[in-house]
């Protein structure tokens, strides 16, 4: 302590290196606005580009941000830790967008269910047909398949979260959010082969 | 090492986050913040004060006016 008060520099160092669990104990013990600006140096870009990658628009995305850490900063004391702090802040930010784009569409979302009933019988889909495709390819077909088959395929692939982290997110049990995970790869193939008359 | 093109594209997208936006983002944050702020500091102050109206009203005594009142009887000095 009688260090951190001589040096503030190491002190900043030292908590630069902190993980973020204890970077938002921090912030919740002392309300020291530091810690939140830490937070948000180290998330504020992966919204965002979680935010365009759903809302497809620069603007929308930043108002979003914005609204996705003031929620963040407010509901800080209900981060259990039961999860990473990176899972909890991305799960907001999905929920979020998910919900702005529903609530500008009159039309309810179509659910992953009723979609993938119509393929259910197709193969399974491996994992390197989509991690290894072309970017530009990739951002097309993830702008036409259905919101919440995005989601989840950014979830797993993106955000490397692992099942049981999405069903604790979802609130959903492991095998069904599998289910999931293997309808919104079937999708994504229909999608690619009708856009590209590949495959 | 294993390619995965979803962190290309999240790289991508990323890069479109420039530090003026980020700091305007943050700005509008801060102020956002500072409302809430200012509207719980109203709260604070002043909810109190119409709590001890509604009592005084009901026909009950503020608590901290009893306190003084017991304090005076225990120390007649001070």
């Amino acid at each position: 302590m009688f260090i951190n008060l001589l040096n503030p520099v190491l002190s900043d160092k030292r908590t630069e290196m902190k993980s973020d669990e204890e970077v938002v104990k921090l912030y919740l013990e002392t309300q020291d606005g530091r810690y939140f600006d830490m937070l948000y140096n180290r998330y504020s870009g992966k919204v965002f580009g979680k935010c365009i990658s759903l809302l497809k628009h620069e603007e929308k995305a930043a108002d979003a941000m914005q609204d996705v850490f003031v929620k963040i900063l407010l509901n800080l004391s209900k981060f259990s830790g039961k999860s990473r702090f990176s899972t909890w802040i991305y799960s907001i930010t999905y929920n979020y967008c998910i919900d702005t784009i529903r609530k500008k569409k009159k039309n309810p979302l179509v659910s992953v269910d009723d979609l993938a009933n119509a393929h259910d019988t197709a193969d399974d889909i491996n994992d390197s047909f989509l991690l290894e495709m072309n970017i530009k390819r990739l951002k097309v077909v993830l702008d036409k398949i259905p919101m919440k088959d995005k989601t989840i395929l950014l979830m797993k692939y993106q955000d490397e979260m692992s099942i049981k982290e999405i069903g604790l997110m979802t609130d959903k049990s492991e095998s069904a959010i599998k289910m999931k995970i293997k309808r919104a790869k079937q999708k994504f193939k229909k999608v690619y082969k009708e856009i590209y008359k590949e495959l | 090492m294993s390619v995965n093109n979803f962190k290309e594209l999240e790289k991508e997208q990323i890069e479109k986050f420039d530090s003026s936006r980020k700091k305007q983002v943050k700005n509008n944050i801060d102020s956002s913040l500072g409302v809430f702020q200012f509207i719980g500091d109203i709260f604070g102050l002043y909810i109190p004060k119409v709590m001890g109206i509604f009592v005084r009203m009901s026909g009950g005594s503020n608590r901290s006016q009893i306190d003084n009142s017991e304090k005076s009887k225990k120390y007649p000095n001070q």
